[in-house]
């Protein structure tokens, strides 16, 4: 079964942050991809049942685990270190958690704020909150940190919006985004669940006392609305509401945050990118061109899930308890779903990519991200902005998120 | 309608949906009974019908415009279909269903329904 035996350099532990500090490894995606069946990693201590996890790189094999919400379920974890049943923490009210009927009922209810024609009425908002925040871009004379800048501000400023948020509350809201997502990367030893209880402590006692009672008095079209009345209505739990605002901050953000910096980060470090990007910002418009990004980038690197039943992936055995990381960044660049994977090309135009996942789970925040990332480079091909890279960029350290911590940039040219 | 099994045409029992396409395309396409049009459509691979999340009503990416003349002939739509209906890619019309939720039964042979130019 041990598939890995005969490989002579140290995997590095592809479920733990350690592995992507210096970026995404797809030279050993791609010889895990190309061994047969599923490739066993070994993971020692109690965090795997069976001692390992099967390590997920083709398209088809995520595919058929990721649609199959009753072979495959979440309610025992979807991230190392947190592999236990969700139930007995207080991750078992978060939607992403939830398996079958439970998943259903509270999924629709946000479901409802997130469809395609909803999310194009998004527009006019989104551009202007672009607009303003490539405004202060422009205007800040020297060298700059275009993380906080662009790649935070504009998610941030978005999410609150579609929550709801009232301006002033803002702020309290984008430093709980970003704590939220550093409890998450503690340290081996660190209480991750204790650090993350504390967060959402905070964010629930605001939500719950001050959000809530506001949408009830003051309705928006907002998604902070829309739980108030499903849990007004008895569609949710008061927990299942909280962990709904938390669910949309938390996936909101940081993935959006790493699309726009890590595309900045390729672009100034790569002119052929660059010269792609522009070009083909104009010759087939910014849709294929963010879908190129999303893909290249594969900003969320995989989820977890584990087998209910004992079963068959790709012609392996699998044991009920067994783990399975779906490596949605590998299969990104599977050369059976794109031809020269490798290759950044805006002009390819071939459906097939696992950036958002599929199934039951999958991202309903998809039309909104894209929007943003589109939008954003629409503007910046307008106003001809260019920048140029001033320093060392900085990764983040996370296990699941392609994460970009700094990109220290000038801006060159534009209005 | 013909019954199916005297049909020589069809040579088989199980029911045939007729899917029409925004381009002109017309297919067939075989469902049995007790599975949904959905399931059939994405175990064929036959394009334009996603079922992204498998039939559990959470996705939206399965519409079809059933024509008007089947429209009463279809199993009920539960509260939650109507609600996910807001979230289909192209407009809805009182024609829609969900395709996850037509669930093949014999009267429903020679069912004919179109799709949407985009599902998501
Ligand atoms: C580029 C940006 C984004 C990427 C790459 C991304 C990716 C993902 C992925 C891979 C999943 C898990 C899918 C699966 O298990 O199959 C997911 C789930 C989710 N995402 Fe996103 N996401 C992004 C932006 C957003 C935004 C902007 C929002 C909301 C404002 C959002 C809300 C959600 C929610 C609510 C879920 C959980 C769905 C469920 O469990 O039923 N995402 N996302
Ligand atoms: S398959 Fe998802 S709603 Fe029909």
């Amino acid at each position: 079964m041990t598939t890995n035996v005969d490989r002579e350099v140290a995997l590095p532990n592809l479920m733990h942050a350690s592995a992507y500090v210096n970026g995404i490894p797809h030279d050993l995606f791609d010889y895990i991809r190309s061994q047969p069946g599923l490739f066993w990693f070994p993971v020692e201590g109690p965090i795997t049942e069976h001692g390992g996890v099967w390590i997920l790189t083709r398209t088809k094999d995520i595919r058929e685990v990721d649609g199959d919400g009753e072979r495959f379920i979440c309610g025992l974890g979807l991230l190392h270190p947190m592999m236990m049943p969700m139930e007995d923490t207080f991750m078992g009210d978060n939607l992403m958690s939830m398996d079958g009927a439970r998943h259903a009922r509270v999924r629709r209810v946000i479901a409802r704020g997130f469809g395609p024609r909803m999310v194009a009425g998004f527009e006019p908002w989104i551009r202007e909150i672009v607009t303003e925040t490539l405004d202060e871009l422009v205007a800040t004379k020297g060298p700059l940190d275009y993380v906080p800048a662009v790649a935070a501000a504009i998610p941030s400023r978005v999410i609150a919006r579609i929550l709801g948020v009232p301006l002033e509350d803002r702020p309290f809201i984008v430093r709980i985004t970003t704590d939220l997502f550093a409890a998450t990367q503690g340290e081996a030893g660190q209480d991750v669940v204790a650090n993350l209880t504390r967060v959402f402590q905070e964010l629930f006692d605001y939500v719950e006392t001050t959000l809530m009672p506001l949408k009830r008095e003051h309705p928006g079209q907002d998604m902070s609305t829309v739980i108030t009345q499903g849990f007004d209505a008895g569609e949710v739990t008061l927990k299942e509401a909280l962990f709904l605002h938390q669910l949309i901050m938390n996936a909101g953000f940081e993935t959006t945050h790493t699309t726009i910096g890590r595309s900045m980060w390729l672009m100034l470090e790569d002119p052929e990118i660059e010269r792609k990007t522009w070009a083909a910002l104009d010759e087939v418009g910014s849709g294929l061109v963010v879908d190129e990004f999303l893909r290249y980038i594969s900003p969320v690197i995989h989820f977890v899930r584990v087998a209910a039943v004992e079963t068959e992936v790709a012609g392996q055995k699998i044991r009920k308890g067994d783990q399975l990381a779906m490596f949605f960044t590998a299969a990104n660049r599977d050369p059976e779903t794109f031809t020269d994977p490798h290759t950044f090309d805006p002009w390819r135009n071939e459906a097939g990519s696992l950036t958002f996942g599929a199934g039951p789970h999958r991202c309903l925040g998809a039309p909104v991200a894209r929007l943003q990332v589109q939008i954003l480079f629409e503007e910046m091909a307008k106003r001809n902005i260019r920048l140029r890279m001033a320093g060392e960029p900085k990764r983040g350290y996370s296990n699941f998120i392609n994460a970009i911590a700094e990109i220290p940039v000038e801006v060159i040219s534009g209005s | 309608m013909t019954s199916t099994s005297c049909n020589p045409e069809r040579g088989t029992d199980v029911p045939k949906v007729t899917l029409h396409y925004p381009n002109g395309e017309v297919r067939t396409l075989s469902v049995d009974n007790g599975q949904s049009v959905m399931k059939a459509a994405t175990a064929n691979m036959v394009p334009g019908i996603i079922g992204e999340c498998g039939g559990e009503l959470t996705c939206a990416t399965c519409h079809v415009f059933v024509e008007p003349e089947w429209l009463d002939r279809l199993p009920g739509q539960e509260q939650e279909e109507v609600d996910m209906l807001d979230l289909t890619s192209e407009e809805p019309t009182e024609c829609s269903r969900l395709s996850c939720q037509i669930v093949m039964s014999p009267d429903l042979d020679g069912l004919v329904v179109r799709l949407p130019k985009t599902q998501r």
